[in-house]
């Protein structure tokens, strides 16, 4: 059984169809990652997935439990955490509080080893607790982002573009990160436009096209595929 | 040369500027109105003290162009004071020459006088045009004083100008403490202060500075409320017994004005939950506080009631009505945000305010007549009967500030609680706040119970406090006055609250004049406080933060 199964999902936005009928699998423990270009329908997944939106056909099953019958709040306490994209920090907070936010669900009040290992991920962090969260810079917000989503200790960590806007090299660091923190037990789906940023840390691919999915197979095989090249990873 | 030549006309605008304030305040009939106010006797009104403030401000606020060229500022500075004076000045003249009355009812004989500071129309274009200038003047050369010193000359001013409006009310304050009341009557003049008082003033605000200033700033300074250890503890002891001595020893009257200004306390404590912590923007706030007052009034008044029950009994009642109007009301809106919620709430406010005014349920509320032999708090009854002297503004006085520590407790433990953090998160964004786990709907209904209580017991409290309710009193400027409140305290602010009701529920029911134009100086107070200081008074260590980043970020490069 899969972790997260999406079986012939159908939203929409009022009278607009987002999601055509999409299908697909999260298996324990991989990186998966969902690629596509802008108004692909990538966040709308991500956002049907978490409860903010509703599917109007079709279902999406967490370890074999329907989870339409939750609200959104209610899906994070089975174990779904979000890094939103824009990062959608609290910026009048400090990173203290963030991270505080982020452990909300939690019943458990022991905090300090998820925050010994979030400051191992990411040491600024550790500089930066006492500062407002809305002065942090691009990377260390999204940073914050990530350490705030793993406070509730999610089984299933969901990333929206977590590369967008971000110079290369603090790109790379992200995409590090991520894969340390599913070598760790986390399962990842990851969504994005740097397709060759995502196809080179997961193990398997979606490729969305106007609410369709068009393409799915391993990333090694996507990376050669010639559609996939001309159109995500900008080769000829 | 052209930056020069942009400095004197920027001066010479900001002077046609302060001409145009200085004109509309003696217009609509402003500066009339405080000439009986003497700040100090026979020497000084509110009226002078509104025209040289303005130009000296104006002043100072053209001076502070030119920072490290003293000639040029102190010039422009009193170009700009020139300018204004001179533009005001021109009203007396052209109101004698013409008659400006059948249009502008407030241009009067007394106006030009007081705008000529007793001289004739034309000699008193020449003064006021020097007046402004050597305002302007004043204001650089003052800015040149630094510490201490410049500490003592703001506090001092602002003392003098205090205690010089309620001069008249600290007459009466005093007149009531028997023979105690030579103690200080020597500070006042037969209207304003006297110069003895003046000079007291001075010698104590100066003598405070002087101490302050002494000791090296601390980094990060903290209240002594604050602090750690006995220190802590007896300022508190202290702030207590001040509280519990102001009925006694500031009278009827004060014990009135605060009365007022608790009642707001306890609207603006649950506006703060509502708007400052978890951004939900109400303008029917004044429903809750028409509910809890209707229903104290319904059930205790034997006009209403076959069998009236005690205050104490109804207000927990009329708390529970506040609240279920509250979730009734909010669960078909609770999805709104922003703007749209503002404006359906406000009509909630409308229509609870025209329901009690009705005819409709005129044989159970009263209609337009209200409702009248509302019973008062006991403990108050009790208090009044039982010492002697004691008037029932000032026995409630203890009943509302019991009530409001209560509010202020309550929301302290709330704002730090798992709650209010959930609040908060909802406040800087709702969708993530979701995404963390955060239920909205009952999050949000909490903020709503909370602060639809704390309304309720405002009315409660109003309703206990007169004895009496009318429809009229339940207008959307109730609504409006806790909203301005919190904006000028601090938005998420509790003592910010406390210093909102001060300044805009109590100091204008100390001053009579300003009643008319009420409106008038809450506008320019809102205006101001964007300007200089958009976090309020006593901003919210988060709003703190949101409009000082630079401060204390460190650069932020990536």
């Amino acid at each position: 059984m899969a972790m997260l199964e999406l079986e012939n999902v159908h939203t929409y936005y009022g009278n607009i169809h987002a999601l055509k009928g999409i299908s697909m699998k999260v298996e324990k423990g991989e990186i998966v990652t969902l690629i596509g270009a802008n108004g692909a329908g990538k966040t709308t997944t991500l956002r049907t997935i978490t409860g903010i939106l509703r599917p109007r056909e079709g279902k999406v099953t967490l370890n074999g439990e329907d989870l339409s019958q939750f609200k959104a709040h209610e899906i994070v306490y089975k174990g779904v955490s979000m890094v939103p994209e824009g990062r959608g920090i609290f910026g009048r907070l400090t990173v203290s509080e963030n991270l505080d936010m982020g452990a909300y669900s939690r019943k458990d009040k022991n905090f300090a080893p998820d925050l010994e290992r979030i400051f191992n991920l990411f040491p600024r962090l550790k500089e930066r607790r006492s500062q407002v969260a809305g002065t942090l810079s691009g990377g260390e917000q999204q940073m914050l982002a990530m350490a705030r989503a793993l406070m509730a200790r999610p089984q299933l960590i969901l990333m929206d573009e977590p590369s967008m806007g971000l110079a290369p090299v603090l790109v790379e660091a992200i995409f590090d990160t991520i894969v340390q923190i599913n070598k760790e037990g986390t399962t990842v789906l990851l969504v994005e436009q740097n397709a060759l940023m995502a196809l080179s840390i997961a193990s398997r691919g979606y490729v969305l096209q106007t609410g369709t999915i068009v393409l799915h197979d391993t990333a090694e095989n996507l990376k050669k595929n010639e559609m996939v090249q001309k159109a995500y990873l900008g080769m000829e | 040369m052209e930056k020069e030549k942009s400095f004197w006309r920027i001066a010479f605008e900001r002077g046609l500027v302060a001409g145009v304030i200085l004109l509309l305040i003696s217009l609509i009939g402003m500066l009339e109105a405080f000439k009986g106010r003497e700040i100090i006797g026979g020497l000084f009104t509110m009226s002078q003290v509104l025209i040289v403030g303005t130009l000296y401000l104006t002043g100072a606020a053209s001076g502070k162009l030119a920072q490290n060229n003293l000639r040029q500022s102190a010039l422009g500075a009193m170009l700009t004071g020139a300018v204004g004076g001179f533009t005001t000045g021109l009203l007396p003249i052209i109101g004698t020459l013409v008659n400006l009355r059948s249009v502008l009812l407030n241009a009067s004989p007394e106006l030009y006088k007081i705008l000529s500071f007793g001289t004739g129309p034309y000699l008193g274009l020449v003064v006021l045009t020097i007046v402004g200038a050597l305002s302007g003047l004043a204001a650089v050369l003052l800015n040149l004083v630094k510490g201490w010193p410049r500490q003592a000359i703001n506090n001092s001013l602002v003392a003098i100008i205090m205690l010089g409006l309620l001069a008249d009310l600290f007459r009466v304050t005093i007149e009531q403490w028997g023979n105690l009341s030579v103690l200080l009557s020597w500070m006042l003049a037969i209207k304003g202060l006297s110069y003895a008082g003046v000079a007291a003033i001075l010698a104590v605000t100066f003598g405070l500075s002087y101490l302050k200033g002494r000791k090296p700033a601390q980094a990060g300074s903290v209240s002594i409320f604050q602090q750690k250890g006995p220190k802590k503890y007896a300022a508190w002891l202290a702030a207590g017994i001040g509280l519990l001595l102001v009925p006694p020893i500031l009278g009827v009257y004060f014990s009135e004005v605060l009365d007022n200004v608790g009642i707001y306390i306890l609207m603006g404590l649950g506006m703060n939950i509502l708007l400052g912590y978890t951004g939900m923007f109400n303008l029917g706030f004044v429903a809750y506080y028409a509910l809890g007052a209707y229903t104290v009034g319904v059930l205790t008044s034997p006009e209403t009631s076959a069998n009236p029950i005690p205050w104490i009994a109804a207000m927990p009642v009329a708390l529970l009505v506040a609240i279920i109007a509250g979730v009734v009301l909010s669960i078909p809106v609770l999805r709104m945000r922003g703007d749209y919620l503002g404006i359906v709430t406000l009509g909630f406010g409308e229509i609870i305010r025209i329901l009690a005014g009705s005819d409709l349920l005129k044989p159970w509320i009263g209609g337009a007549n209200g409702i009248t032999q509302i019973a008062r708090p006991g403990i108050a009854l009790w208090l009044t009967k039982a010492v002697p002297g004691f008037q029932i503004q000032q026995t409630v006085y203890y009943v509302i500030l019991f009530f409001v520590i209560v509010g202020i407790f309550l929301s302290i433990r709330l704002r730090d609680s798992r709650q209010g953090r959930a609040w908060m998160a909802i406040r800087e964004d709702e969708d993530v706040a979701q995404a963390m786990g955060i239920d909205l709907v009952n999050v949000k209904l909490l903020a709503v119970i909370v602060s639809s209580a704390l309304g309720g017991l405002a009315g409660a409290l109003f309703a206990g406090r007169l004895s009496s309710t009318y429809p009229q009193s339940y207008t959307l400027m109730v609504s409006l006055n806790a909203l301005c409140l919190i904006i000028v305290g601090g938005m998420g602010s509790i003592p910010g609250v406390v210093a909102g009701s001060l300044a805009l529920v109590g100091l204008p029911d100390l001053l009579r004049e300003f009643g008319e134009f009420r409106m008038l100086v809450y506008g320019a107070l809102l205006v101001v406080m964007m300007l200089v200081k958009p976090e309020g008074l006593l901003p919210a260590e988060a709003a703190k933060r949101e409009f000082h980043t630079e401060e204390n970020a460190p650069a932020a490069a990536d």
